[in-house]
């Protein structure tokens, strides 16, 4: 008897029914997200702003920030867990007009107001790129450390970020998160943004992978950043939470325990270098 | 010749007013907004596109707009960055930027078994209380697996929500975390004769949010946003909003926690907007 299907299309059609399974479950999923924080009721919020790779739900383990910040949480005998949103004002909601136990991130840019209840505790310190379109600038596009070189472009900033640097050397500035930033240097809107090395690469791949090759970064560091957690003092916990949570921490950067969680994250080579900046000083500060 | 100039009058203004995406027509400014089919919050076989979407009707006819709904994969709702999303906030405002976010609904999770599979009333409180059950999910719905290992919690994932209520039912899985209404409408239609045997627990604080999304790209989106706010109001103080709900809840079966809720999202998505 003949065969209908060869052996080819079998195959075919079996990986064509496995990808319907996997597409199903993506295209229709409407249940519940199970997270944490779905059981967390009875326990104090730190809400944070998404930073993948280094802090969001969609990376193993929360990322090393949140594996960070979750251990210092337990070795401090706080109980609470980290929440993350997608923007900024969601966080500052949950902290200022809910009265939080505390918010996690960076570009805050709280008011001198709203400052005076808070207690600003640094988690990481890490460097930063400044990112570019290639076709944008055939010839590459660098800085020679001082900003006056740069100047007539137009700059993507974070929300929240300081820009008074940019303003005074003549640049442009157009504010946005950081995968909105990405999309406009890729549309010609800005011309430069200062991201961490591994959120850029990992934001492409997730959202603008066609785009990947087409950015890349100026040799000099734009600089440093500090991501910090922010614990609310009108919260009932808040003054006391924050001072154990800050000796937790000082003690895991003391111990190499902190260290170990950024290797098991980022492996031990020049990228972690990148990430592990003087959260020491920091601290001490 | 009067046809003409009629025609080439109607394209012009058209083009001026900056109609391409939201095209207006008789009844007001129109609105295209996309959903992916979730029984019974978005459907496209119900009548007036399910619960939410007779809520978004009722508040686009309550402030002069006509809002048109289309069905599309998840997927591609939170992979394209120009369009209105329905649906949970959460989905899309990763990728995309929205002018404006008005919640039209909340959702509760519950937690549901077979009671005939149990001697005793099962409770739950905390994530402890899970220890010792296998707890069926949704596949591709589990976001903290390593806590939830850690916790000691076992967890079966099904590609459809029929199968998990079916296991449930023959005792192959002890609990379904499912969305409330979703849940009760699936057991409705599997078990309609036993639906008194499966027993829902609602999570307490799992509120999570139901609201239409107007991308920041949207033409007039800041207008617009405005316009469904002031549609939510109207239709809440008529009480139109509340005989919705009870139309699919269940005359004052509504959780009480529900309009409290809906206000503080309102509160959430507003702030620092103004």
């Amino acid at each position: 008897m003949k065969q209908i299907i060869s052996k080819a299309g079998i195959v075919t059609l079996s990986l064509l029914f496995m990808g319907s399974l996997l597409f199903a479950t993506t295209a229709s999923a409407t249940g519940p997200r199970v997270t944490k924080a779905l059981f967390a009721i009875d326990k104090d919020q730190v809400h944070a702003l998404d930073f993948p790779p280094f802090l969001s739900t969609e990376v193993k383990g929360g990322g090393p920030f949140s594996e960070i910040v979750n251990s210092a949480l337990e070795q401090a005998g706080i109980d609470a867990v980290i929440t993350t949103h997608p923007v900024r004002r969601m966080v500052n909601y949950y902290l200022l007009q809910e009265n939080a136990l505390a918010a996690m991130g960076r570009h805050l840019n709280f008011s001198s107001e709203a400052r005076k209840s808070l207690t600003f505790i640094p988690v990481a310190v890490m460097v930063e790129r400044f990112y570019y379109y290639k076709p944008a600038y055939p010839n590459g596009l660098e800085w020679s450390g001082k900003l006056a070189s740069l100047k007539g472009k137009t700059y993507g900033a974070h929300k929240g970020e300081d820009i008074a640097a940019f303003k005074s050397a003549d640049i442009e500035v157009k504010q946005g998160r950081t995968i909105a930033l990405l999309k406009m240097i890729a549309k010609g809107e800005a011309d430069f943004a200062a991201i961490p090395a591994l959120t850029t690469n990992w934001l492409l791949d997730k959202y603008m992978a066609s785009e990947k090759g087409n950015f890349a970064a100026m040799q000099r560091p734009a600089g440093t950043d500090v991501m910090y957690v922010v614990f609310n003092r009108k919260h009932l916990q808040g003054v006391d939470d924050a001072a154990k949570f800050r000796k937790a921490l000082t003690a895991m950067v003391n111990d190499g325990s902190y260290a170990a969680i950024m290797k098991k994250h980022i492996g031990n080579g020049e990228m972690l270098k990148l990430y592990m900046g003087d959260l020491k000083g920091e601290l001490a500060k | 010749m009067v046809m003409f100039f009629r025609v080439m009058t109607g394209i012009v203004l058209l083009l001026i007013t900056g109609v391409s995406a939201s095209l207006a027509d008789d009844e007001g400014l129109s609105v295209s907004l996309d959903a992916n089919d979730s029984p019974p919050y978005w459907s496209q076989t119900m009548v007036k596109d399910g619960m939410c979407g007779e809520i978004v009707h009722a508040a686009s006819e309550a402030a002069g707009l006509v809002s048109h709904i289309h069905y599309k994969p998840l997927t591609r709702m939170i992979e394209d960055d120009t369009n209105n999303d329905l649906g949970n906030p959460e989905f899309y405002m990763g990728n995309q930027d929205f002018a404006a976010v008005i919640p039209v609904c909340v959702y509760h999770v519950g937690l549901f078994y077979y009671q005939p599979n149990h001697k005793n009333k099962l409770t739950f409180n905390t994530v402890d209380d899970l220890k010792g059950y296998k707890v069926g999910i949704l596949k591709g719905t589990l976001v903290d697996r390593s806590y939830f290992e850690r916790a000691g919690v076992k967890f079966e994932e099904s590609y459809s929500q029929a199968s998990l209520f079916k296991k449930l039912q023959r005792g192959r899985i002890d609990l379904v975390i499912e969305i409330d209404l979703v849940g009760n409408k699936i057991i409705d239609r599997l078990f309609p004769d036993s639906h008194d045997d499966f027993v829902e627990s609602i999570i307490p604080g799992s509120h999570m949010p139901i609201a239409m999304l107007i991308s920041s790209g949207y033409p007039d989106a800041k207008q617009i946003g405005s316009l469904y706010r002031k549609g939510m109001k109207k239709i809440k103080a008529s009480g139109l909003y509340l005989q919705i709900l009870e139309s699919y809840y269940g005359a004052g079966q509504v959780p009480d926690e529900l309009m409290s809720d809906l206000e503080r999202y309102e509160a959430l998505y507003n702030y620092e907007q103004e």
